[in-house]
C-alpha cells in the first residue's frame, strides 16, 4: 500500500441490530399489574411532581413508551409537566441516573428493573418493585437442600416480593431493603436495623452470625462483584439465577487470589488513575478526597478520569496510568475481569489495603464503610518496594517522594540526576512517560534526520467566502 | 580465629594489588573442593592441621555440615609468602614475596551453580578440581565454560589420588595414563572457548597449571616442586627438568639418559619418567605405611628428609600415612605456589576482563579505571550476591572492587540492575556504613578496601536485591550483568496456612530473593505466590529456608510444576488482521519462527536488545542469515524488552508509523508474557509487521486504540502459525556400575527420557550416561533411580534447552493439548483455547 491511509468509511460503524419487542402490546390492565402504573400515577399526583422521570434499564425500555404513555393517560388533562423516559444510563442501569434527570430538570426518578439501593445525593428516587415471573415451585425445591438455622436470603429488588412469599414459606429470614420509598409500598418491620449485606435490613440479633448461609436469589445474570462480597460475608453461599433457574458455579477463593494480586500490584504502581465512574452516589466526593488523601500520604502520583463507561479502549489512551481505581456502583460499576484491560482496576478498598500492606480476606465496597478506613503513615525510608508480583525491586512506587531520593547536596562530586519533571510544582509521572517515548510529538521522529523538509509557505487567508491567496 | 595482626597484614597486602589473587576453586560435586579449601585455611593458622580434611571450614551453614554439600559459596582471604625464588617465576609484576590470596569455595551441585557465577565474577583464576576416579564431569564443564566466558584462567587440581592408590590399587603407568586423560579431557573444554584476550590457558602439568592431592590427606604436589628437588640432584635447569617429567619421557637408569622413546636400546621396557621420579616414592610410602613396615617406613623417612615427632611415631595406617604424606608433599605449599605463579593479578586480569565488565563506552572514565585497575580513579564496584548476617533480614553486600577505593561512610551511587545512565530508576544515593573483610564464618572490619580486592559492605543491601553496580561516578553505566548458566525451570506455589500470615511470607519472599542469586519469587496470574529454582535441591533449600528462616511461618506448598513457552512452527497461513476498536485502524501481521540459535544467543545477550542496531544487524546478517535490511528494522525485543521474540517491520510506505511504533511495542511486550495458548511467555516467534492502516487523525489512532489491536493481531498470527508448546529440558548424568545400566535405562524409559551416551571411565567400572529427561517427568527422578539400581546410581540434572512438544496444544487429546488444559483450568482460564477467529477481524 503506497497510497497514504485514508479514512476507510466502509463498515466503519457496526449497525446495532434492531430489536423487535419480544412479546404483544400489553393490556392496560396487564402494564398495571406488572409496572403498578396506576400507583406510580397517584404518587405524582399526590406529591404533586411535575417533571417525573421513568428510568429504565435496556432490556425493558422495549416497553417504556407505553409505560410513560399509561402514565400520563391517568394523569389526565391536569397534569401540566411532562413525563420522561430516561434510558442508556450512563453508568449502571442499578444505580438512579440523578444527573441525566437534572437534564431535564426532573423532581423525581421512578427506577425501574433491579435496583443497588445506594444512597443517592439530591434526587429523592421511588424504586419500582414489579413483577417478574419465577418458577417458584422449583425454586423453592431447590432453596431447601441449603436451608439451616442462620440461612439468610438475599434477593435483587425486582424480586423482593417473590422473595418475601419464599422466606415465610421456607421460615427463613429475608433481608429486607433499606428504607426507601418503593411501589408498591414495603412493609419493613421497624426492629430490622442495618445489617453487613449491602443496603439491606436484618433483625437485630443477626448481626453476628458467625457461620451465615446466604442464598442469594437473582434476577438477572448476578454481578460478579456483589457475589464477591457476598462470598466474603457468609461461610456459604448459594446463587439461584431466576431467570435460568439455575445455580451459577461461584468460585470466591480464586476470585480472591486474583484480587489478592491486583493488591499487590497496586503497591508497586507509581502513577494511578482515579477512574470516578458515577457522580450521583452520594459519598463519591468524600471517597474521591479521601483517595487523594491516601494516595498523596504515599507519595503516589493520581490523576483523576471520568470517562462515562469505561472500556478497553478508553482506558488503553492514557498509557502514562499503571493503575485504575474505580469509584463506582458496588453492583454495576465495579470491574472485576480486567484481564482485557491494558492496565488493571482495583477498588477503593483494595488500594487501601495496598497502602497499609495487609491482607484482611474481607472484600469491601459500601462507600461510607471505606470513609471509616484510613491508611498509615508511610514509612519514612526510601527503601525500594520488593514487588511480589514480579518478584524485582521497583524504584517508582513513590514518585513523588523519589524527586529528592537522589538529590544530594552535601556532596558536590553526587549531584543527583534529578530530572524530575515538575508543572506548577507538581511532579507530573505523565511528562516523564512522554520522554521514555520514541515518538513524542509531530517531527520528533525527524530529530537527527539529514535533508531538507517541506518549507513553511504561507497559505491562503480570510474567510471562505473570499479567500485571498497568490 | 584469625588475630589483629593478620587482619592488619591483609590490609597492607590489598594495597599492593599485584600481589593479589582473587580464585574461585569450582568442580564438580563431591570433588572435593571445602575439603581442599581446608589445607589452605589451615596454613593460615584458622584451623588447626589436624581438623583439616574433616572441618569444612568454608561450609558455614548447619544444613551444608549435615549434608555434607556446599550450598552457599564462602569468601576467605588467605595471607602467604613464597620464598624468593620461586618470586622469580612470576611471569607479571609483583612487589617482595607476600601474597593475599581471596578465595572463594563454591558448591559442586548443579542446582547451585549461580552461586558460581557470582563467585567468578569476582575473581580472576579458578582452581579447578577433578577427581581421579570420576575425571571430569557434567559440572565440571558447566563450571569450566562459564569461567571461561568470564574470561577467567584455570589451574586444575587432580584429587583424590589417595583413592586409586588405596582402593583401587592402579599401577603407576595406569595412574599416569588417568592424570594424562584428565587433563586431556580439561584442554578439550578449554579448546573450543579460545579467546585471544585471554590468550593460551590450557592446563600442562610439565609447566606447573596442573597440581595432583590428595585433599583427606592434606598432601599435594606440582611437577614443578620435584623438578626443583631434581633439577638439584641431576644439575640441570628446572624448566627442562619439568618437561622431562611429564609425558613421553623416559629415564634409562644404565645410560643415565633421558630419551623419548619407551623401549631401550636393547628393546627392554623403560620406566616413564613420571613413573620414577614422581609416582615412585609415592608409592612406597603408601604400600610401607599400610603394610606396616616399619623399617622401610624409617628408610624412606630419613631418604626423604622428613622428621617425626615422638607421639607421631606411634601412629598407624593410615593416621600415619596422612601426617607423613603431610609433611613430605604439604598440600598448601604446592597449591599456593601454583595460584601466586600462575594465576593472574587483579591489575594482569582487569587489563583483559574490562572489555567484558563494563556495559558503557570502552572510553570513558569508569572503564579506564577498571582496565587500569587503578585504587586513585572513581569507584566501580560490582556487588555479586548478598550473604546473610545474623542480624535476620540484613545482608552484607558481597562484591569486588574494580577500580577506585571504597570506604566506610562514602556517600556511593548504587545502580540495581534495571538502571540506565540519566534516568533515576533504580538509582540511590547513600553512605556506606561499614566495610568487612569476608573470613568464612566471620567477618573483620576495615577501613577501606582498593581496587582488585574483594569486600563486604553493610548498609547497601535494602537498595540492592541480589546484585549491581555502585560507583561515585555520576554519568557511569552499570556494570555488565551476570549471565547465568541454569534456568529456574521447576517452580511450585507457596501458601500461607492462615492468611494473616500474607504480609510476613511476603517479607520472607523478599529475603529469600536476596540470599539466593538465581531463584525467582513472583505471583501467578491467578494470585498464587511461585518459587521458582533450578531442580529439586534447590528448591528444597530455598523453601527450608523460607520456612525456617526468611519467613518463619508455616507454609502450604504445591506440587512442582514446570514453566513452558509458546512458540510456532511455520509462517502464519495467511496473514492476520486485527481492527481497532473504532474500526478505523488495522494491523496485518505475519508470524514465523525464530532459528534456535539465534534465540539461544539472544537468551545469552549476545544479540541484545541494548545494542546499537547497526551492529546488531551485521551480526545477525553475518552468524544467523538474516537480511541486514530486516534486521535494522527490528523494532523490539519481547518480553521485558529483551526476550528471544521479536517485531520486524515489514512495511512500506506507511504514514504516521512511527507514532504507532511506542503502542506496538507495549502491546507486544503483553502479548509476549502472556502468550494465547495458555498464558505463558512466548519463544522463537517472530512478528512481521506487513502493513498498517492508521486514521489520519491522531486522536484516532493513539495507544488506546492501537494497543488490544496489536495484541490481538500478535495472538490471531500465532494461532495462525502452527502453534506448539515448548517444554523443558534436563540434561541428566548418571554414574554407576555395569550392572545399574539395566535399571537407569527402564527408569529413562518410563520418563520420556533420551540417553544421548553410554561411556565406560577407561580403567574403572563406572558408567557414564548422559540424557535428556523432560523437567516435567524429573519429580521423584532420583528416587526412582535409586530404586531401581539398588541406590547406586546418583543424577546430576541441570536445564539444557527448550524443546518443542509434538502434537497441537489446541487439540485437547494431544500430550501438550492436555498440559494446556490442565494449566488453563489452574489459572482459572476457560478450558478451551480460543481460536485464531477470536482475534482475526475480517475486512
Amino acid at each position: 500500500m503506497s497510497v497514504a491511509p485514508a479514512l476507510s468509511t466502509e463498515g466503519a460503524y457496526d449497525r446495532v441490530p434492531v430489536v423487535v419487542s419480544s412479546h404483544e402490546l400489553y393490556e392496560d390492565s396487564k402494564l398495571n399489574e406488572i409496572y403498578h402504573t396506576d400507583e406510580i400515577a397517584a404518587h405524582i399526583v399526590a406529591n404533586n411532581y411535575s417533571v417525573p422521570c421513568l428510568q429504565f434499564p435496556d432490556h425493558l425500555l422495549e416497553d417504556a413508551s407505553q409505560i410513560a404513555s399509561a402514565i400520563e393517560r391517568k394523569l389526565g388533562q391536569d397534569f401540566k409537566g411532562k413525563v420522561y423516559i430516561l434510558a442508556d444510563s450512563a453508568y449502571s442501569p442499578c444505580c438512579v441516573d440523578e444527573v441525566a434527570a437534572q437534564h431535564v430538570k426532573g423532581d423525581v426518578v421512578y427506577h425501574f428493573g433491579n435496583a443497588c439501593l445506594n444512597p443517592v445525593n439530591s434526587i429523592a428516587p421511588v424504586y419500582i418493585l414489579h413483577g417478574q415471573k419465577v418458577d417458584l415451585v422449583s425454586l423453592e425445591e431447590q432453596l431447601k437442600q441449603n436451608l439451616n438455622a442462620n440461612t439468610i436470603l438475599y434477593a435483587d429488588t425486582d424480586l423482593t416480593h417473590i422473595a418475601f412469599d419464599l422466606a415465610q414459606r421456607l421460615g427463613c429470614t429475608m433481608a429486607l431493603p433499606s428504607r426507601a420509598t418503593f411501589i408498591p409500598a414495603l412493609d419493613i418491620d421497624e426492629t430490622f436495623i442495618p445489617c453487613f449485606l449491602p443496603n439491606r435490613l436484618l433483625p437485630p440479633n443477626h448481626s453476628d452470625l458467625d457461620d451465615r448461609t446466604i442464598i442469594y436469589l437473582s434476577s438477572d445474570s448476578p454481578s460478579d462483584s456483589l457475589l464477591l462480597h457476598l462470598s466474603t460475608l457468609s461461610s456459604d453461599l448459594h446463587v439461584f439465577d431466576a431467570k435460568s433457574a439455575g445455580c451459577p458455579e461461584i468460585t470466591p477463593h480464586q476470585s480472591l487470589r486474583k484480587r489478592y494480586r491486583l493488591v499487590n500490584m497496586a503497591k508497586a504502581a507509581g502513577t494511578i488513575g482515579i477512574l470516578v465512574n458515577t457522580l450521583s452516589l452520594r459519598h463519591t466526593t468524600d471517597v474521591l478526597q479521601s483517595l487523594k488523601r491516601w494516595l498523596t500520604a504515599a507519595n503516589k502520583k493520581y490523576y483523576v478520569f471520568v470517562v462515562g463507561k469505561p472500556n478497553v479502549p478508553k482506558l488503553a489512551n492514557f498509557e502514562a496510568i499503571d493503575l485504575w481505581v474505580i469509584l463506582g456502583c458496588s453492583m454495576g460499576g465495579v470491574i472485576l475481569d480486567s484481564g482485557e484491560f491494558y492496565k488493571p482496576i482495583i477498588t477503593p478498598y483494595e488500594l487501601q489495603l495496598a497502602l497499609n500492606n495487609e491482607w484482611t480476606g474481607k472484600w469491601l465496597l459500601d462507600f461510607a464503610e471505606i470513609l471509616q478506613l484510613n491508611v498509615k503513615n508511610p514509612d519514612e525510608d526510601d527503601e525500594p518496594l520488593f514487588d511480589t508480583v514480579t518478584g524485582r525491586y521497583v524504584t517508582t512506587n513513590k514518585p513523588l517522594k523519589q524527586a529528592d531520593n537522589t538529590k544530594d547536596g552535601q556532596n558536590s562530586q553526587l549531584v543527583g540526576t534529578s530530572q524530575s519533571l515538575t508543572v506548577r510544582n507538581t511532579v507530573s509521572t505523565a511528562a516523564e512517560f512522554l520522554q521514555t517515548r520514541s515518538w513524542t510529538g509531530l517531527g520528533s521522529d525527524l530529530e537527527g534526520q539529514e535533508g531538507k523538509f517541506a518549507e513553511l509557505k504561507i497559505g491562503r487567508s480570510g474567510i471562505a467566502r473570499n479567500y485571498t491567496s497568490k | 580465629m584469625v588475630n589483629a595482626l593478620a587482619v592488619d597484614q591483609i590490609r597492607a597486602l590489598m594495597d599492593r594489588v599485584t600481589n593479589v589473587r582473587n580464585m574461585s576453586v569450582i568442580a564438580h560435586v563431591d570433588h572435593g573442593k571445602s575439603t581442599l579449601t581446608d589445607s589452605l585455611v589451615q596454613r593460615a593458622g584458622i584451623i588447626s592441621a589436624a581438623k583439616a580434611g574433616e572441618a569444612r571450614f568454608t561450609d558455614t551453614r548447619k544444613d551444608e555440615q549435615e549434608r555434607g554439600i556446599t550450598i552457599k559459596s564462602t569468601a576467605i582471604s588467605l595471607y602467604s609468602t613464597l620464598p624468593e625464588d620461586d618470586v622469580k617465576e612470576i611471569k607479571q609484576k609483583t612487589e617482595g614475596n607476600e601474597f593475599l590470596i581471596n578465595l572463594i569455595d563454591s558448591p559442586g551441585h548443579v542446582d547451585f551453580s549461580s552461586e558460581v557465577t557470582a563467585a567468578l565474577r569476582v575473581t580472576d583464576g579458578a582452581l579447578v578440581v577433578v577427581d581421579t576416579i570420576d575425571g571430569v564431569c557434567v559440572q565440571t564443564e558447566t563450571v569450566l565454560r562459564q569461567a571461561l566466558t568470564e574470561r577467567i584462567k584455570p589451574v586444575v587440581c587432580i584429587n583424590k589420588v589417595d583413592r586409586a592408590l588405596l582402593e583401587l590399587q592402579t599401577t603407576k603407568e595406569d595412574l599416569y595414563q588417568t592424570f594424562a586423560r584428565t587433563v586431556e579431557s580439561v584442554n578439550v573444554v578449554i579448546a573450543t572457548y579460545i579467546d585471544e584476550a585471554l590468550g593460551d590457558v590450557m592446563v600442562y602439568p610439565e609447566r606447573g597449571t596442573v597440581a595432583f592431592a590428595s585433599a583427606l590427606q592434606g598432601w599435594a604436589f606440582t611437577i614443578r616442586q620435584f623438578a626443583i628437588r631434581y633439577a638439584k640432584r641431576f644439575g640441570v635447569d628446572r624448566d627442562k627438568m619439568m618437561t622431562r617429567l611429564w609425558g613421553d619421557s623416559f629415564f634409562n637408569p644404565k645410560t643415565k639418559k633421558w630419551t623419548k622413546s619407551e623401549k631401550d636400546a636393547d628393546g627392554q621396557p623403560l620406566e616413564r619418567a613420571f613413573n620414577m621420579f614422581i609416582l615412585d616414592p609415592i608409592f612406597r610410602i603408601f604400600s610401607a605405611v599400610m603394610n606396616s613396615r616399619k623399617e622401610e617406613i624409617n628408610t624412606l623417612l630419613e631418604k626423604l628428609e622428613i622428621s617425626l615427632k615422638a607421639d607421631e611415631r606411634d601412629l598407624e595406617g593410615k593416621a600415619l600415612l596422612k601426617t607423613v604424606m603431610r609433611k613430605f608433599l604439604p598440600a598448601a605449599d604446592a597449591l599456593l605456589e601454583m595460584i601466586v605463579i600462575h594465576l593472574p593479578s587483579p591489575v594482569t586480569a582487569q587489563f583483559y576482563r574490562a572489555d567484558t565488565l563494563y556495559e558503557g563506552p570502552h572510553d570513558d572514565a569508569a572503564f579506564n579505571g577498571i582496565k587500569n585497575c587503578d585504587p586513585k580513579a572513581e569507584l566501580m564496584l560490582y556487588v555479586s550476591k548478598m550473604v546473610p548476617t545474623s542480624d535476620k533480614g540484613r545482608f552484607y553486600a558481597f562484591g569486588r572492587v574494580f577500580s577506585g577505593t571504597v570506604r566506610s561512610g562514602q556517600k556511593v551511587r548504587i545502580q540495581g540492575p534495571n538502571y540506565v545512565p540519566g534516568k533515576k530508576e533504580d538509582l540511590f544515593v547513600k553512605n556506606i556504613q561499614r566495610t568487612v573483610l569476608m573470613m568464612g564464618r566471620t567477618v573483620e572490619s576495615i577501613d577501606d578496601c582498593p581496587a582488585g580486592n574483594i569486600v563486604g559492605l553493610v548498609g547497601v543491601d535494602q537498595f540492592l536485591l541480589k546484585s549491581g553496580t555502585l560507583t561515585t561516578m555520576e554519568d557511569a553505566h552499570n556494570m555488565k550483568v551476570m549471565k547465568f548458566s541454569v534456568s529456574p525451570v521447576v517452580q511450585v506455589a507457596v501458601e500461607v496456612k492462615n492468611a494473616n500470615d500474607l504480609p510476613k511470607l511476603v517479607e520472607g519472599l523478599k529475603r529469600l530473593s536476596k540470599s539466593d542469586p538465581l531463584v525467582q519469587t513472583y505471583m501467578s496470574e491467578s494470585g498464587e505466590h511461585i518459587v521458582a529454582c533450578t531442580g529439586e535441591l534447590h528448591l528444597e533449600i530455598c523453601l527450608k529456608d523460607l520456612e525456617e528462616d526468611h519467613a518463619g511461618i508455616p507454609l502450604r506448598v504445591s506440587p512442582p510444576v514446570v514453566s513452558y513457552r509458546e512458540t510456532v512452527e511455520a509462517e502464519s497461513s495467511m496473514t492476520a488482521l486485527s481492527k481497532s476498536p473504532n474500526k478505523h485502524n488495522r494491523i496485518y501481521l505475519k508470524a514465523e519462527p525464530i532459528d534456535e540459535e539465534l534465540s539461544l544467543a539472544i537468551e545469552k545477550g549476545v544479540v541484545n536488545a541494548r545494542d546499537d542496531f547497526k551492529a546488531r544487524a551485521r551480526l545477525m546478517a553475518d552468524e544467523f542469515g538474516w537480511d541486514v535490511s530486516d534486521a535494522r528494522k527490528i523494532w523490539c525485543f519481547g518480553p521485558d524488552g529483551t526476550g528471544p521474540n521479536l517485531v520486524v517491520d515489514q512495511t512500506k510506505a506507511v504514514q504516521y508509523l512511527n507514532e504507532i511504533k511506542d503502542s506496538v511495542v507495549s502491546a507486544f511486550q503483553w502479548a509476549t508474557r502472556e502468550g494465547p495458548i495458555f498464558g505463558e511467555h512466548m519463544r522463537s516467534v517472530r512478528v512481521n509487521l506487513m502493513d498498517v492502516t492508521l486514521h489520519p487523525d491522531a486522536i484516532h489512532r493513539g495507544g488506546g486504540q492501537l494497543i488490544p489491536t496489536m495484541r490481538r493481531a500478535t495472538y490471531a498470527a500465532v494461532l495462525l502459525a502452527e502453534p506448539r508448546i515448548q517444554e523443558p529440558i534436563f540434561m541428566v548424568e548418571i554414574q554407576c556400575r555395569e550392572s545399574g545400566i539395566g535399571g537407569i535405562y527402564s527408569v529413562l524409559n518410563k520418563k520420556r527420557g533420551q540417553v544421548i551416551s553410554e561411556v565406560q571411565r577407561p580403567g574403572t567400572p563406572m558408567f557414564n550416561i548422559k540424557a535428556y529427561l523432560p523437567v516435567n517427568e524429573s519429580f521423584g527422578f532420583t528416587g526412582d533411580l535409586r530404586q531401581a539400581t539398588g541406590g547406586q546410581a546418583f543424577p546430576q540434572m541441570v536445564f539444557d534447552h527448550w524443546q518443542t512438544m509434538g502434537g497441537d496444544p489446541l487439540d485437547p487429546a494431544s500430550k501438550p493439548g492436555a498440559i494446556v488444559v490442565e494449566a488453563r483450568k489452574r489459572r482459572g482460564m476457560k478450558e478451551n483455547v480460543p481460536g485464531y477467529e477470536e482475534y482475526y477481524d475480517r475486512l
